[in-house]
């Protein structure tokens, strides 16, 4: 089982902040596939943003990452803090 | 902006993060600092951020993290800080949650032995923590809502120490 986190904007694209896939797809490319079974088409296109980082098990990612062994899988929109 | 005598400080830097719902005293935390820096302190610098005013007198910020990872940002933060300046002690308090108008968001404070480093640090995590910490900020008022994006100025200001 893995979760998949949508955070702040996102979240609001996607409609739910979290999703459970039964397990890890292997890579980002492999997510992006289940995810399309699963998504609009207009979240899809929110998650696809250049913009958008990818956090595996916290840790962000870069390109095709893989997610092999990952638990929780995170989609962050752009962060400002302070 | 290598302002620092590069004097190694002869004990490892305190570093605590807090993410927070709760508004934060910056009276008894500068006290905090102050004590746990010990008897080597010459000084201590802070920032406190607020919810800037602006014409809209209702509007609010609502503070989003991703618990977990958010404190592990700022801890990277505050780690880097102290590897470049002289620190004894280093707090970052940042709030979540919903803030009005004028309410504190975010503290950052600095113990040093020396007046430079404690300045340069607290600026340095300040400039870092709009740029690299996990948050995400919505702005209501009665004209809508928008997610607030880093800005321009933000990515400069924290480039500047690269």
């Amino acid at each position: 089982m893995v979760r998949v986190l949508f955070f702040a904007s996102l979240r609001e694209d996607v409609g739910v902040a979290q999703l459970e896939l039964t397990q890890a797809p292997a890579t980002v490319d492999a997510l992006f596939a289940e995810l399309e079974s699963q998504l609009s088409e207009s979240a899809l296109l929110a998650l696809r943003s250049d913009n958008v980082r990818i956090a595996v098990d916290q840790v962000l990612v870069e390109g095709n990452a893989s997610l092999e062994g990952a638990s929780e899988l995170a989609f962050l929109p752009p962060v400002t803090g302070g | 902006m290598d302002t620092s005598g590069q004097s190694k400080p002869s004990q490892p830097a305190a570093i605590e993060v807090r993410v927070e719902q709760a508004d934060f005293n910056v009276a008894a935390e500068l006290a905090a600092v102050r004590e746990r820096a010990g008897a080597q302190v010459g000084g201590y610098a802070s920032f406190v951020g607020l919810v800037r005013g602006s014409d809209n007198p209702d509007l609010t910020l609502t503070l989003e993290h991703y618990p977990g990872m958010t404190e592990r940002s700022i801890e990277a933060i505050a780690a880097q800080a102290c590897t470049r300046w002289q620190v004894l002690d280093l707090v970052v308090i940042h709030r979540v949650g919903r803030l009005s108008v004028g309410e504190q968001i975010v503290f950052v404070g600095v113990a040093s032995g020396h007046r430079p480093d404690a300045f340069a640090a607290c600026e340095f995590v300040m400039d870092y923590l709009k740029t690299d910490a996990v948050f995400w900020k919505l702005e209501e008022d009665a004209s809508g809502r928008r997610w607030i994006d880093s800005t321009d100025s933000d990515q400069r200001r924290q480039q500047r120490w690269r």
